[in-house]
């Protein structure tokens, strides 16, 4: 036969499959695992950028030099070479001061245009009206005060300012800077100017504590160009940041976010893998009589071999072209879903998705579908004579294990996470090994069954038997289906939880600092009256870890840059009891203790070399001391409660002096009390967070949502494998119902027994699924997302319960037409 | 022209080996109709099975055109059953998912003929069935579907024609409308056919009948 009349033969068999009614599952499994992978890993990277571009606004660049002394003029020139957008930004600490006696510590920002380069500043004409975002930045001789500067200076829009020798006229309200966290420059109230203005004011001097910063924004690859050119010369003091330094908990949000995506991703694939396997076996068996037949017509194995490969591989490119449009459809339905809410424009998604896609495509035909086509040529044409002759070996081992080795390279590949695969595996072992256990019991229990067609029980539970092999395949299939789906809604659950208890409603969003010992009675007096509630008040006393071990470490003055084994620089503070968001990992909280103690927090203490047991000296002013470490914590810094790297119990610290610090929660519509506030303690620093706050939760919202979507298109996909094990099974089923309603069954006694079968199946699928699913879900969530694992127990009545509904109905609805059609033609079909 | 050389079948069963055909021996000239004949059990579909090279035998050997199918492996035997060998069974085994037309169709497109549809449609127009060319299998009566089967199983042109139990699932009367046209086809074709049958009328019709019992050729009728 020549090659194009193969060809054709492939073409042919596939379109009278596809007309047949043979193909729409297994085509549409695999479009669907195609979908999937396209849709999630493009809606992911293209997220991702987006979100990213939005994490760089915490930055207000896309990449930014942090610098102690002066950034060299040429870095510029070179940044401006590279195609770069660039802008230089100054801060500092200084008086400020009006024109009368008033004057008031503030954090001086200095900036030009274009600044922000990512990002809105938002200012309004007056303190604490309605913002207004603006492109501008204060004009040379003008600048902008944080609203409380207004009340501590005592000063109005146009009256005149000093900072240095500079007199600067003041012309609006800074409200809202997007870089505010992650240029401080000290902790009063912000002062914004033109960088043109800094040299008359005169402040910085030699010496001076000044932080440099240039901003850089442009593509990636310019960027890189940029970054390759000016690393070399950076000396110390002076650090690259990029989109990473932004804002830890929203980092940290999407990293989660993202492994959940690739997670729901790599579970969709697992799940379209079981509903090819499945559809695969079944247009395999269906295709048994028909090899046969064509064999005994003179076809040989390698001509069936090659006319259901090429079938499978014309299948296979319909499938991935039609499975990147879906794949491409969905991340434009998210976008378009979220476009609102997301806020965020897609960021290009570049050809990976698509390659996954493929790549997906071609692994689960050659791994899930490919076995059991591959039997076909074994099938013995004497079966056209003969229908009890071999109709092929079954599954063979071999072919699970690859199978399972091939969705966990894809998985693997695709999430780039083995922590997670591996969970997720985990419970897929789990699963499958106890299902097999239960199969084995069944099918021992099932010999010798009749068909005990006397009661509806009696038949439920023969059939179940009967087809003991059958139905142990299919019961795995249906657990690994059921766990997957529980395994995505369990850690959806836990990480939206997570989220939500992360910045509850009422999470303080100022701190207060700087509070003096005296200060702490007339304050609290103070909040009172004005309905703020407070966290606890926690004594703040500045000191450095000198040494580890009575081994002195080296000194370093920059506390940010601090590597292993420098001197540290710190609030220490003291308590009775764990902090609050605090978590003891390594050592024991102290009790009633006399002793000289200490706990470390986790990265402080891996900066400083110091471990449980160790002895660390310590300076406080002018005194030194030594202390245990007897505990390590884990800090949550997202919780915005105050919280410390060091602390000690009260009787080793409260001989010093100390300042205090709180932290509160004020609505939009209160920020006139911090006015109060800082005229009744014009000494106490008070930061404001609350429009961060809001930025993380507005994030944090919309990859909830993004999220929910991704679950609900794996749940279908969960679904589809369900319809598709059920129709494995609908033939042997119709066909014995047809002959029982020949021999005079009644209806309700037939279908009376099925919805008992498949719900009893349904029923041991949803055990093995929560059994599994418990195993995959303590795995992802305590190694792979590193959220809090706890039991659940809502995860068994649902699990069971939808397996039974879920399986049960659509049984019941496959097999419809063994009692609605007469049994005449349901026999003459098969 | 087919030879039949001391032909064994045995398969094993759960006390030892079971002999279906125990030493046949049978000559069979081109353009010959032979019959056999025998009760439930005999070996005639063993029998047949072995002769169309769809089944390996025990012992001895069945050689065809002068290659003696023993030689032959399983790929070489369906080329040869693909040249040379057409089938009507008794259940017809027509593939549902295709039509009267296309299941015609296949033996041709799997010879790689070129006009495959030509050829089914004047065959499936000489069993009468011109106006059922889209029916589905499960459209067509019992007798239609078998006319479709010798459709299909002389489309190919076949020097040899097996029959198992042509008549088998038909009526009376349908039954002798298929035996007409098989032997119709049979002469018009210059084909050897061989069937298996318990329908007398259709062993007579036949040129030569012989009979198994127990798995011997025991009588030539």
């Amino acid at each position: 036969m020549s090659a194009p009349a193969q060809t054709l033969t492939a073409r042919k068999l596939l379109w009278r499959d596809w007309r047949g009614g043979e193909l729409g599952i297994l085509l549409a499994a695999l479009v669907l695992a195609v979908g999937v992978v396209v849709g999630i890993s493009a809606f992911v990277a293209s997220l991702q950028s987006a979100l990213e571009n939005e994490s760089r606004r915490f930055l207000a660049a896309d990449q930014v030099i942090s610098s102690r002394q002066a950034i060299p003029e040429v870095w510029r020139d070179k940044a401006r070479q590279s195609g770069l957008a660039s802008a230089s930004l100054v801060g500092f600490p200084s008086m400020v001061m009006n024109d009368g006696e008033g004057m008031t510590l503030a954090s001086i920002k200095a900036v030009e245009a274009p600044y922000p380069l990512r990002g809105t500043l938002k200012y309004s004409e007056a303190p604490y009206e309605s913002a207004i975002a603006t492109e501008q930045v204060p004009t040379p001789g003008e600048v902008w005060l944080a609203p409380r500067l207004f009340a501590l200076l005592d000063v109005n829009v146009g009256d005149p300012v000093w900072v240095g020798e500079a007199s600067l006229t003041v012309a609006g309200a800074i409200r809202s800077e997007p870089d505010s966290t992650t240029a401080m420059f000290g902790y009063g109230p912000r002062l914004l100017m033109n960088v043109a203005d800094l040299a008359a004011t005169g402040v910085i001097q030699p010496g001076s504590r000044v932080s440099y910063r240039l901003l850089l924004g442009g593509s990636d690859a310019d960027l890189a160009t940029f970054v390759t050119w000016v690393e070399p010369q950076m000396a110390q003091g002076q650090r690259l940041l990029g989109s990473g330094d932004g804002q830890a908990s929203v980092n940290r949000t999407l990293q989660r976010a993202r492994a959940f995506l690739l997670l729901a991703g790599s579970l969709g694939v697992v799940l379209a893998a079981a509903a090819i396997a499945l559809a695969a076996r079944r247009f395999s068996e269906r295709h048994t009589d028909y090899v046969a037949i064509m064999k005994s017509l003179g076809a040989t194995s390698a001509t069936v071999n090659r006319l259901y490969g090429s079938s499978l591989l014309l299948m296979g490119l319909i499938a991935g072209v039609l499975g990147c449009l879906v794949g491409w459809a969905i991340q434009a339905l998210f976008f378009a879903l979220f476009a609102e809410q997301l806020g965020v424009a897609p960021g290009p998604m570049g050809v990976l998705p698509f390659v996954i896609g493929a790549t997906t495509a071609m692994v689960c035909l050659l791994f899930f579908a490919w076995p059991p086509l591959r039997r076909l040529a074994l099938v013995s044409p004497l079966r056209v004579l003969r229908r009890e002759e071999d109709a092929g070996s079954a599954q063979q081992i071999q072919d699970y294990v690859f199978g399972v080795l091939a969705m966990t390279g894809l998985m693997w590949w695709y999430s780039a996470d083995i922590l997670l695969t591996a969970s997720v595996v985990g419970g897929l072992l789990v699963t499958v090994g106890v299902g097999f256990l239960l199969a084995k019991a069944l099918l021992s229990v099932g010999r010798g069954v009749g068909s005990q067609a006397g009661s509806v029980w009696r038949l439920a539970m023969s059939g179940l038997l009967r087809r003991g092999n059958a139905n142990a395949l299919q019961m795995v299939i249906f657990g690994i289906a059921i766990m997957l789906m529980l395994v995505l809604v369990m850690v959806r659950t836990s990480l939206i939880s997570q989220w939500q208890a992360q910045l509850p409603p009422g999470t303080p969003n100022h701190f207060a600092f700087n509070i003096g010992s005296e200060q702490r009675t007339p304050l609290a007096a103070l909040f009172s009256d004005l309905g703020i509630r407070t966290e606890p008040l926690f004594p703040m006393t500045r000191g450095r870890v000198m040494a580890v071990n009575g081994r002195l470490l080296t000194e370093d003055r920059d506390e940010l840059g601090a590597n292993e084994g420098r001197q540290r620089e710190s609030n220490f503070t003291y308590a009775q009891g764990i902090p609050e968001a605090t978590r003891v990992v390594a050592g024991q909280w102290w009790g009633d203790t006399s002793a000289e103690e200490v706990s470390l927090e986790e990265e402080f203490a891996g900066s400083v070399g110091a471990a449980v047991g160790d002895t660390i000296t310590l300076r406080v002013g002018a005194d030194s001391f030594d202390a245990t470490v007897t505990s390590i914590r884990a800090v949550d810094w997202e919780s915005m409660k105050p919280n410390f790297f060091v602390i000690f119990p009260p009787h080793v610290l409260d001989k010093f002096p100390a300042m205090y610090i709180t932290s509160f929660f004020l609505a939009p519509d209160s920020k006139g009390a911090l006015n109060q506030i800082v005229r009744a303690f014009p000494t106490v620093t008070v930061i404001e967070l609350d429009i961060v706050i809001e930025e993380v939760r507005s994030i944090v919202a919309r990859v909830g949502q993004a999220i929910e979507l991704v679950l609900a298109v794996i749940l279908c996909a969960g679904a589809l494998v369900l319809v598709a094990g059920v129709q494995s099974s609908v033939d042997v089923r119709i066909r014995e119902s047809a002959l029982l309603r020949a021999l005079g069954a009644r209806r309700g006694l037939l279908m009376g027994a099925l919805a008992i079968e498949f719900t009893v199946l349904g029923l041991f699928a949803g055990c093995l699924a929560v059994m599994g699913a418990e195993v995959a879900a303590w795995g992802l969530q305590t190694q792979a997302l590193q959220l809090i694992y706890a039991p659940t127990l809502w995860l068994w009545p649902l699990g069971v319960v939808s397996g039974m509904v879920i399986i049960g109905g659509v049984g019941v609805a496959s097999c419809r037409k063994a009692v609605n059609v007469p049994p005449l033609v349901v026999l003459r079909e098969l | 022209m087919i030879t039949v050389n001391n032909l064994l079948k045995k398969v094993p069963v759960a006390d030892g080996e079971l002999e279906i055909l125990q030493g046949i021996n049978l000559d069979i000239k081109s353009g010959e109709s032979l019959a056999i004949v025998g009760v439930s059990g005999s070996g005639k579909s063993t029998l047949l099975g072995l002769l169309a090279g769809l089944d390996v035998a025990s012992g001895g050997d069945v050689v065809i055109d002068g290659v003696a199918l023993s030689t032959l492996d399983e790929d070489a035997r369906a080329a040869l059953r693909a040249q040379k060998v057409g089938f009507v069974f008794q259940s017809f085994q027509l593939l549902p998912a295709l039509n009267a037309l296309e299941n015609v169709m296949l033996p041709l497109e799997l010879a790689g003929v070129a006009n495959a549809s030509a050829r089914a449609e004047e065959y499936l127009e000489r069993v009468g069935l011109e106006y059922r060319l889209t029916h589905y299998p499960s459209q067509l009566s019992g007798g239609e579907q078998q006319r479709v089967a010798i459709a299909r199983a002389f489309a190919s042109r076949p020097r040899i024609l097996f029959a198992d139990e042509p008549t088998g699932n038909l009526d009376t009367a349908t039954g002798d409308t298929i035996i007409d046209l098989l032997f119709e086809l049979n002469r018009s074709e210059g084909t050897t056919l061989i069937l298996v049958t318990h329908d007398n009328r259709l062993a007579q019709a036949c040129s030569r009948r012989v009979q198994l019992v127990n798995g011997r050729l025991e009588t030539f009728l």
